[in-house]
């Protein structure tokens, strides 16, 4: 559940990011912070002391206000509110890389677009959206492989307890296998992911394909005529050939 | 909200009849303008839409940024002040001698070039050979180029503390453990730190660049090399900063790996990182500074420990705060993209 969530926030954020803005240097470099601390043994010293999370979350006050929904939408939504600090945390990659790819837009398409009467949020649907596809699956892919691949992930750590545990510890090649499997699981799950954005190909790159194909195709169907042609003669020769011997 | 409330402000002031309908076509031009001046247009961004940005920017802002002010704050505290517990944010008097003792302490000089050296050499080979490897993936047909795609992802997803022992050995067996080779021959091979991350990013970069742009060049007389230099690459530009920053962010970061395969484990070679030493740094403090004892040790050492924390991670900052602004500019330079 946390991959979409992180990955439209991160899209969000780059977004406004991209915007014309006062103090974007400022802005950009505060975003760049989780990059430099969620990864490194800042983030744990930070952790430890306790400045992972806002002090002042009352999310008492937010289950109150949307109790008249069902149960598991509301344990939902509580879980997402009492893990928004990490999710942020955790999007720091995938907001420089939609800034990236928002960046390689051109803008003169944006003016088409204005000029064709187009609003922002159809220029964002139309344009921004389908421009940055391939940017998106590769977030979606990064996220998956972050989050399955953390330290504070429960089944990393099993298996690093299996590796070099000292009590009880089943040796290296348990936990090999262990990885061995859990990397399966996850491939699976990137397959799902990346099948549900599955990328249709360049509309250029597909007619070229095609073309090419019907080009060889006609290549050797012209071929296979010529041949037909010399041999026609060559047997025509032949056969003259023996009917000139014939006569002599 | 805001139009709103000021709509409802102009209601009661309404003027007589005969002023009325002199100025309705005026009024609703006025609301149009409130409107506009609130929501934006399509080419301008209202008042509203800024503070949405703003607002939201903030908010989120802060949650990153309250890390680093309880860092600082505590970096600039003294043992006194980290001990009163009426002081919670501001310390009484700015206190620098933190910063002088995690200095020394860490041989900072000495440990800051090494530092840029051992992130430095690796991340430049990084993004040079992702850039090519990507190249190849995104333009070239061949044979079972897919399923090296798949073992490429797959190699991603593989938990790297498994892979981190047999690279050990391997490394033994190859003489190249405990010099800066460790990390400099696998990044030259395609196989440094989440170098597969970079290879996708550039694969998904070089996908985007016309077929029509390549093939131009092609009938210009481009070869193979000339065409990934002078069209693949500058139009690529946001993918390589990004490339770069994030693998020098990792690599200056990287404390067990770089302690594992570069410094050593004894920690008695010729290379030392300032995460390296971070990492250490209860150790060396205790021997610098060992007057200390007690109970006062510990919280003493937090407002070092901030310091020396700051000290390690601002020079990649300001090598972010300077090359951010080539995020737009290189965009504007190339000016190909699309078709």
């Amino acid at each position: 559940m946390a991959v979409p969530i992180i990955v439209v926030f991160a899209l969000i954020i780059a977004l406004l990011l991209n915007a014309k803005i006062k103090g974007k240097g400022v802005f950009r470099l505060i975003f760049f912070l989780p990059v430099i601390i969620a990864s490194g043994p800042v983030m744990a010293q930070l952790v430890s002391q306790g400045a992972g999370s806002i002090p002042a979350m009352n999310t008492s006050m937010i289950e109150s206000m949307i109790g008249f929904l069902p149960g598991f939408i509301v344990s939902a939504i509580m879980g997402l509110f009492e893990n928004i600090v990490m999710y942020l945390w955790y999007s720091g990659v995938q907001i420089l890389i939609f800034l990236a790819a928002v960046q390689k837009i051109d803008n003169s398409l944006y003016e088409a677009a204005k000029m064709d009467g187009g609003s922002t949020w159809e220029c964002f649907w139309k344009i921004t959206l389908p421009t940055i596809k391939p940017m998106t699956l590769l977030n979606v892919v990064y996220t998956i492989v972050y989050l399955s691949n953390n330290e504070q992930n429960t089944i990393i750590e099993t298996i690093k307890d299996a590796m070099f545990g000292t009590t009880g510890s089943k040796g290296y090649g348990y936990a090999s296998a262990m990885a061995w499997l859990y990397a399966v699981i996850v491939t699976l799950l990137v397959i799902v992911f990346a099948a549900a954005l599955a990328l249709k190909k360049d509309v250029y790159a597909k007619k070229a394909k095609k073309y090419r194909k019907e080009q060889k195709k006609q290549e050797r169907l012209i071929r296979k005529i010529e041949k037909r042609g010399e041999q026609y003669e060559k047997q025509k020769a032949k056969r003259t050939a023996k009917a000139a011997k014939a006569v002599h | 909200m805001k139009s709103r409330k000021q709509n409802e402000l102009q209601k009661p002031q309404r003027p007589s009849i005969k002023a009325k309908a002199v100025a309705a076509p005026g009024r609703r031009l006025d609301r149009y303008a409130v409107r506009k001046w609130f929501f934006g247009s399509k080419d301008t961004q209202g008042v509203g839409k800024l503070i949405a940005i703003y607002g939201l920017l903030i908010c989120i802002g802060f949650v990153y940024l309250y890390p680093l002010l309880y860092m600082i704050s505590k970096s600039l505290m003294q043992r006194a002040d980290l001990l009163d517990s009426s002081v919670n944010w501001i310390p009484s008097v700015l206190y620098v001698k933190n910063y002088v003792d995690a200095f020394t302490s860490m041989d900072f000089m000495r440990t800051l070039w090494q530092s840029v050296v051992i992130a430095g050499a690796p991340t430049l080979l990084n993004m040079v050979m992702c850039a090519v490897i990507g190249y190849g993936f995104a333009r070239y047909d061949f044979p079972l180029k897919n399923v090296m795609l798949g073992i490429l992802i797959f190699s991603f997803i593989i938990p790297p503390q498994i892979t981190m022992m047999p690279n050990y050995l391997l490394y033994n067996d190859l003489k190249i453990l405990d010099s800066i080779k460790a990390f400099l021959l696998p990044a030259f091979l395609g196989q440094g730190i989440k170098a597969q991350l970079y290879i996708l990013i550039f694969f998904q970069f070089f996908r985007q660049i016309p077929q029509a742009l390549i093939e131009a060049a092609k009938i210009d007389g481009c070869g193979h090399f000339k065409t990934f230099l002078r069209i693949a690459v500058p139009s690529a530009a946001p993918a390589i900063l990004v490339v770069f920053l994030f693998s020098l962010v990792w690599y200056w970061n990287e404390s067990y790996l770089t302690q594992l395969y570069v410094c050593g484990v004894l920690g008695d070679s010729f290379w030392n990182t300032l995460m390296v030493a971070l990492k250490g740094f209860n150790d060396s403090y205790s021997q610098v500074g060992g007057s200390v004892t007690g109970e006062a040790m510990g919280s003493l050492n937090e407002g070092i420990k901030m310091a020396a924390t700051m000290l390690s991670i601002l020079p990649v900052l300001l090598l972010y705060f300077v090359l951010q602004k080539q995020f737009v500019e290189s965009v504007d330079r190339t000016g190909i993209t699309g078709e």
